[in-house]
């Protein structure tokens, strides 16, 4: 009996510290050190180019089969105020006036599509997953609706259906279908001033990089996207700072779900170990003291004995 | 035996007589390019003229005073220009070119859209932009060079004129469009700009708050072109639109900026009261500049003693005092200290 409280203590511990140990060496540390797909592909914007048209807006809604823009593309009325993405809107342009008399900027709003994004990480039942190719895609199928996503994202991105009677998370899915059919995604297909361009999220680095340097002072010395959040799929150049442009400058660069790690590996440590550890010493700090308040006796002998 | 290596030995010679030759000519060819060259500087193109490119006299490697590209006068160009790539189901793009090209010296100049053009022949959009391929950021696509350089200062569009004020539908009642007659306002230069004769602004400077500004003057006496003054200005700026109409308010550098590239703004009191006054200042006098003229210099015509009414350059007394007096050894009148 005692040997085997002894032995079944001894192999939880040993076990549960091990597993802990484990978990923390090889799968957390292989996140952290992992660069991303290098074939991955990503978007680039740039604002200096965007006429504030809403095309992308539309064409959007097309090819992922949404209702029409409520308000016509040319009704300035819409940039009255600014929008976030919602469940229809899957893409939101909205416009800024940096400073008096100054020329009105126009910013394109969708998923970011980060490199390690936090929806993807917080969800319990993996409905986003950011794929191979670049895209952070979403299964409906298998979302059960906590919305744990909408509070993750740093951008404020994902939206939900609440006149749905079974509602669903919605957002930009990168037009997962088309490119991998090898067509453009909608909006920048139907962008009319190019100022959205597709491609190999390095070879779009090298693009931006080359364009602020083609005239110095004219660009930002900055491309929104590379950094933010550890990285995200869509960047974008400016000529105006993005702070003024409704862009987050406060994110930093660590991916949101690095900053969980730390007490996520603790987890197993404070609700198995522990409790197992603590349980186990009670029925040790009970049985002694059952045992001391037991009158002695024939059987008290026996167990003597047997001890 | 003897014939075959005769043979063998006949064919040698007549190939090395061959390559010979073949290098000779080779060797001719490499010799006479130079002198070819010679004549021009070796980036020149042949037959160019030197002030097609340079705008100054002597270019030194220092200042070589380049024109932008490319290099032809507005006036060269073509008055407008049909865009008709799209001409299976729209009428062409009207664009009036000379008007842009006349009006583009507020701005960029010719290579606000003539960018990355050598000297020479002007190239179309579409020898770099590809109107097929997805473009990238460094070379849009054909579309998005032409709807960058018109929608960047057209932001007028609404809700209204959508995309049809330039790009009409084709109907079957479309009359084909061709170029428009001289006559024509589409044609046409940009309307005359009704300038002011005098320009009055009221200033908040305490002393005295109206500047008087005489704009005519500036622009006939000294001889001063439009973009001297009206740099890096937008069609904008005249043509308001609801995006660009609030006021910006100037600080104190950008406010006195143009005036200070030729005068002074700078140094007490008694500099800004030159243009700073409680009432509208008299047109140019010499006065108000250091000399008070004498009763009989005040009769004089301006264009007696400037002679051209080349203002910029010393005046001459020779027109009524032959060559024993000249300016500034004597004076037509008596220096005045500036208010």
């Amino acid at each position: 009996m005692k040997e085997n409280r002894r032995t079944f203590l001894t192999w939880l511990a040993g076990s549960t510290g091990a597993l802990c140990f484990r978990a923390k060496a090889d799968d957390l540390s292989a996140v952290g050190d992992f660069q991303g797909y290098p074939d991955r592909v990503g978007m680039l914007v740039d604002l200096s180019a965007c006429v504030g048209c809403r095309r992308c807006e539309a064409a959007c809604k097309q090819v992922n089969g949404l209702p029409p823009v409520s308000v016509p593309l040319g009704d300035k009325s819409v940039f009255d105020q600014v929008r976030r993405t919602d469940e229809n809107n899957w893409t939101v342009v909205n416009r800024f006036i940096p400073g008096p008399g100054a020329t009105a900027v126009y910013a394109k709003k969708q998923c970011m599509h980060c490199n390690e994004p936090a929806c993807a990480a917080v969800c319990p039942v993996k409905a986003f997953v950011k794929t191979e190719l670049g895209p952070v895609v979403y299964h409906p199928e298998l979302c059960m609706g906590c919305r744990y996503c909408m509070a993750a994202c740093p951008f404020g991105i994902p939206a939900f259906e609440y006149h749905s009677a079974n509602p669903k998370v919605t957002k930009c899915v990168f037009c997962n279908d088309r490119i991998k059919q090898g067509l453009l995604p909608g909006c920048t297909a139907a962008c009319p001033t190019n100022a959205i361009t597709f491609g190999k999220r390095s070879d779009l680095i090298r693009q931006a990089q080359q364009k602020i340097l083609q005239k110095p002072g004219e660009y930002q010395d900055h491309i929104y996207g590379v950094a933010e959040a550890g990285g995200t799929s869509w960047m974008y150049i400016s000529k105006v700072p993005f702070d003024e442009l409704g862009f987050s400058m406060d994110l930093g660069n660590k991916a949101m779900a690095t900053y969980s790690y730390g007490f996520l590996s603790m987890v197993s440590a404070v609700f198995m170990v522990w409790p197992a550890f603590l349980g186990g010493f009670y029925l040790f700090s009970k049985s002694r003291e059952q045992q001391a308040t037991e009158p002695t006796g024939p059987d008290a002998n026996k167990q003597g004995d047997a001890r | 035996m003897k014939r075959v290596l005769t043979r063998a030995m006949i064919s040698l010679a007549f190939l090395g007589a061959m390559m010979l030759l073949v290098c000779a000519q080779g060797g001719q060819r490499a010799i006479a390019s130079p002198p070819a060259q010679a004549n021009a500087s070796p980036k020149a193109p042949q037959g160019a003229r030197c002030s097609e490119c340079h705008s100054c006299q002597n270019p030194t490697a220092a200042n070589s005073c380049l024109a932008p590209c490319p290099r032809p006068m507005p006036s060269e160009g073509p008055n407008v220009v049909l865009l008709k790539e799209l001409s299976k189901d729209y009428q062409p793009v009207i664009f009036a070119h000379r008007l842009h090209a006349q009006m583009s010296g507020l701005s960029g100049g010719c290579a606000e859209c003539h960018h990355n053009n050598p000297t020479g022949k002007i190239l179309a959009c579409s020898n770099c932009h590809s109107a097929t391929q997805a473009g990238t950021l460094l070379k849009p696509n054909l579309t998005g060079a032409y709807h960058r350089n018109c929608l960047q200062c057209h932001r007028e569009w609404n809700q209204n004129t959508k995309c049809a004020v330039c790009h009409e539908l084709k109907t079957a009642q479309s009359v084909p469009v061709s170029l428009p007659a001289s006559g024509d306002i589409m044609g046409s230069l940009h309307p005359d700009v009704q300038a002011p004769v005098v320009k009055m602004f009221d200033t908040s400077y305490p002393m005295g708050s109206k500047v008087t500004f005489p704009h005519q003057e500036h622009v006939q006496r000294f001889g001063l072109q439009c973009a001297d003054c009206h740099q890096k200005e937008d069609c904008g700026d005249c043509h308001h639109t609801a995006e660009t109409a609030s006021e910006h308010v100037k600080n104190l550098d950008e406010m006195h900026a143009v005036c200070a590239n030729c005068h002074q703004t700078t140094g007490g009191q008694e500099v800004c009261a030159r243009c700073h006054s409680n009432q509208q200042l008299p047109s140019f006098s010499h006065k108000q500049v250091g000399l008070e003229l004498s009763s009989d210099h005040q009769i004089a015509k301006c264009t007696d003693c400037h002679v051209g009414a080349k203002y910029n350059q010393k005046p001459t007394c020779k027109s009524c005092h032959g060559t024993d007096v000249s300016y500034p050894a004597q004076l037509p009148g008596t220096k005045v200290k500036t208010p």
